[in-house]
């Protein structure tokens, strides 16, 4: 094929995964669990430690509930940005490592396994090519590394923080519907 | 049509007609960077109208650049256009021969 097609192709790809993940779902996803946390903080109520990861699962449904019936489907046949083997080697490595730190560190398994999972999302980021992600795959560990290390973490800071990401995971979405409505495809005069 | 190959006007002739419209050029570039998409999909990847994306779909239909076929995906009704062999080929000709027709414009 063309180079510049193919070249083409590629950036339409990565264009229409960012517009797809830009709906905000995951931001507010992201940030109650950051709330979660600060939550748990305050509390020591077992629960925010669970509540906060949980709602993840309800990603893969609410997309096909409310974005890809306004979006639209697409199915893409992109190889990875990164060799398949090697995301998933380096992906093993950062689990294995950070449950391995947990084991056998001193300062509990919180961090490092907060750090492994997020080390996780960073690489699913780099494959999709989904630059919030990485912000947040970033920005996140250092948030949680740099508070619990100088002992500035109170819960209202890690709260407030959840929070804003959350209101931004809203305002995403709440301009996701608006900027996509829903259309029936009967009308599409297609046989 | 390098410096070897100066630019020849009557070449110009031999573009594939269906794929030089910019809306189908549009709806082929867009089926080139996925398997298969949605009424929906395209729709937004283009932002044509829905009455003309559905001409412009026959007519690539006719020609047997795309595949059009309705599909249940999650339980729903769609309509999804894929490209075929003969698409791709197609727009990689078009690709061969208007690239070295501009790279000759420029210089």
């Amino acid at each position: 094929m063309n180079d510049q097609i193919t070249e083409q192709t590629k950036q339409l790809r990565k264009q229409y995964a960012r517009t797809f993940h830009n709906d905000g779902l995951l931001d507010i996803f992201v940030g109650w669990a950051i709330v979660s946390a600060g939550i748990y903080l305050l509390t020591s109520l077992a629960i925010f430690s669970f509540a906060g990861w949980m709602p993840i699962l309800l990603i893969a449904p609410l997309k096909k509930r409310f974005v890809i019936p306004r979006f639209g489907y697409a199915k893409f046949s992109k190889p990875a940005a990164l060799p398949r083997p090697i995301l998933i080697g380096a992906g093993a490595v950062i689990l294995i490592g950070s449950l391995l730190v947990s084991v056998l560190g001193s300062q509990g398994f919180r961090v490092p396994l907060i750090v492994g999972l997020l080390g996780l999302a960073l690489l699913f980021a780099l494959d999709k090519g989904f630059n919030r992600v990485t912000v947040y795959a970033i920005f996140i560990p250092l948030f949680f590394i740099f508070g619990f290390s100088l002992n500035i973490l109170t819960p209202a800071i890690v709260i407030l923080v959840g929070g804003v990401l959350m209101g931004l995971g809203i305002y995403l979405f709440v301009n996701f519907l608006q900027k996509y409505p829903l259309e029936h495809e009967e009308e599409d005069g297609l046989s | 049509m390098t410096e070897d190959h100066p630019l020849d006007p009557r070449e110009i002739s031999d573009l594939d007609r269906v794929i030089h419209s910019p809306t189908r050029l549009k709806i082929m570039l867009v089926l080139m960077s996925v398997e298969e998409a949605d009424f929906t999909f395209i729709t937004h990847a283009t932002d044509l109208t829905r009455g003309n994306l559905s001409a412009n779909l026959t007519k690539l239909e006719e020609t047997g650049y795309i595949k059009i076929e309705k599909k249940f995906i999650e339980r729903v009704p769609k309509t999804i256009a894929s490209i075929t062999p003969a698409g791709k080929k197609a727009l990689d000709d078009y690709s061969s021969l208007l690239g070295p027709i501009l790279d000759q414009l420029r210089q």
